[in-house]
């Protein structure tokens, strides 16, 4: 979550009492000295409490440009990379920029690569400068913590750099990069891609397998787009790309990961409050199902069968219930048939309806 | 859709001597309903009771939130009510308008623009008073003439305009880019709130677009 038009440590307390627990700092050119004080604030309280601190960098850039534009990039770079050390950030997020007179490729890959394995070199400079070790005795993450990690976001333009394939097999050649996963961004490029849950998982499957581990940072907000380019962020309700069917994935198969999301949304707060709002229902839905399955295996014994057995039962039972619609003659079906079937589907898993309904007074 | 189906409401300081009051007055001239939200009598703009303006209620029903990037720096409070004027904006459907202009103190335009840049993905129009253009322009290290295109695509502002010298509207949306002719625009806000006026009803796409431009470089300047 970014935070925006107050002061970060402020944001650092909304964030606090709003029960999240990851920041990310936008920096937008040059990280003013009169912000440095913040900064050491920030850096302070992130160490002492749980909340993860990120930062992210120019909000555009041209790597892949000409020297000129390249070494101005790396200059805005540089100062996001000092100020990361000062707030203890665990990622410094950056993108790459258009591909410039490259064609998507080994040779921009490789490029990037260059480029990034010297940003990351430089970032454990700054980390591990000891003549900080006096100056810097009251901040214990400067010598104690590790160095950022240096995360590279996917893109979500067909000009510029940063397929979900282009960032991992940078950050598979060079130590100290991770992959950020914008899913705004790769759900614009890839024509509106990212719609159910099996997408995601496909996707951090990829991921898994081409970049490996489990620790993932990503990025999510709304997004408004047309032929596979990004157009305009929004916010994720008036968005084709929901966040329910990643609450689902997450709370379904997301066990083995350790996953950072950051809202980047126009309604930043808002937004990352929707999330979590969306993933602990999906949670809940999930311990809900947990729970019916354990009650089945619970009632199965009961009645002296093992859950197989029950399962044929309940199977049996559906079928029968089925056949008893069809025997019916056909404009007396309609109309109840359809509120039976609604009646009945929320009690499917259960073959103990009839006992119940014997109990009912009603 | 006229002027006069549109409504608009400005943040801006209660002097109404700001780039947004420029606009809002030539948009009330030109028929639109217009509220601007500022200070109450008795206090200071820059250190107002930011959190006793109910932003719900002020823009119920508006069109567009018109403020400037020069309020940005007119104190923390005022800073405040501005970033929640265009976050309740978002929240409600209204989309907001930047005039990106220079501050009275030109040396603090990198705040300025600092603070538009913090905010980008709320903006939806976002206009460079064209004596911001060139400052910007060197600030971002950036051509003047590509400035406009840049800011689009690094910030996926929809619209991103200005007047230049040769009174030409210069629109850069998400669809493409539009240059009109702007007929007699002695002051550049007045093109922007007829552009603002228009838009609405313009019809979608950069058909839209260009006839939202055209009509607004029509429009005679209104008495105002």
């Amino acid at each position: 979550m970014s935070c925006k038009g107050r002061t970060i440590v402020e944001g650092m307390d909304d964030i606090t009492s709003l029960g999240l627990d990851a920041m990310e700092i936008q920096t937008v050119r040059t990280v003013q000295p009169k912000n440095f004080d913040q900064y050491w604030q920030a850096g302070i309280l992130s160490w002492n409490s749980d909340l993860e601190m990120n930062l992210h960098g120019p909000y555009y850039a041209e790597l892949l440009g000409s020297r000129r534009e390249r070494n101005r990039t790396l200059t805005k770079m540089e100062a996001s990379m000092q100020a990361g050390k000062i707030v203890n950030a665990r990622h410094l997020v950056y993108h790459v920029g258009p591909y410039g007179e490259y064609e998507p490729g080994v040779e921009a890959n490789e490029q990037v690569a260059n480029i990034f394995a010297g940003v990351v070199e430089r970032v454990h400079q700054i980390w591990g400068d000891e003549s900080d070790e006096e100056d810097y005795a009251a901040f214990p993450w400067v010598h104690k913590a590790k160095p950022s990690l240096v995360g590279i976001e996917t893109s979500g333009r067909q000009d510029l750099w940063g397929t979900v394939e282009e960032v991992i097999e940078v950050c598979n050649h060079v130590e100290g990069t991770v992959p950020v996963l914008n899913m705004a961004h790769i759900h614009a490029r890839g024509h509106g891609r990212m719609r159910t849950s099996e997408d995601y998982s496909e996707l951090f499957e990829q991921v898994r397998k081409q970049y490996g581990g489990k620790k993932f940072y990503c990025h999510f907000a709304g997004i408004e787009h047309r032929m596979g380019n990004a157009l305009h962020y929004t916010q994720i309700k008036k968005s084709d790309l929901k966040f329910e069917p990643f609450a689902e994935f997450l709370a379904e198969e997301g066990d083995w990961l350790d996953i950072t999301i950051i809202s980047d949304s126009p309604l930043l707060e808002h937004d990352a409050m929707y999330m979590l709002q969306h993933y602990d229902k999906a949670r809940q839905r999930l311990l809900e199902i947990q729970a019916r399955d354990e009650m089945r295996v619970k009632l199965a014994i009961e009645e002296g069968m093992s859950p197989e057995e029950l399962e044929l039962a309940e199977k049996e039972a559906a079928e029968s219930r089925k056949g008893d619609g069809a025997e019916e003659p056909a404009d007396k079906k309609k109309k109840p048939t359809a509120k039976a079937a609604a009646k009945k589907k929320p009690g499917k898993m259960m073959s103990f309806d009839k006992k119940a309904d014997d109990d009912d007074v009603f | 859709m006229s002027g006069s189906d549109v409504s608009i409401v400005a943040f801006g300081r209660p002097e109404c001597d700001d780039a947004q009051s420029h606009v809002l007055s030539t948009a009330a001239a030109l028929g639109a309903a217009t509220r601007l939200v500022t200070s109450s009598e008795d206090e200071d703009f820059s250190s107002m009771d930011h959190g006793s303006i109910d932003w719900r209620d002020s823009l119920d029903g508006a069109h567009w939130f018109v403020t400037s990037a020069s309020t940005a720096i007119e104190g923390e409070a005022a800073r405040f009510a501005w970033g929640a004027g265009m976050t309740f904006g978002e929240l409600e459907g209204v989309r907001t308008v930047m005039i990106a202009d220079l501050p009275e103190d030109h040396s603090r335009l990198a705040e300025c623009w600092g603070a538009v840049i913090e905010r980008i993905r709320q903006i939806h129009v976002l206009f460079i008073d064209p004596a911001a253009l060139g400052p910007i322009s060197q600030l971002e290290g950036v051509n003047q003439s590509d400035l406009l295109h840049e800011i689009r695509l690094r910030g996926l502002v929809p619209h991103v305009c200005t007047l230049d010298g040769q009174r030409e509207a210069l629109i850069e949306h998400a669809l493409g880019s539009v240059r009109v002719p702007a007929r007699a625009p002695a002051n550049p806000y007045r093109w922007l709130a007829a552009f603002i006026c228009e838009l609405p009803g313009s019809g979608l796409g950069q058909a839209g677009v260009e006839r939202a431009a055209r009509a607004a470089g029509n429009v005679d300047s209104p008495s105002v």
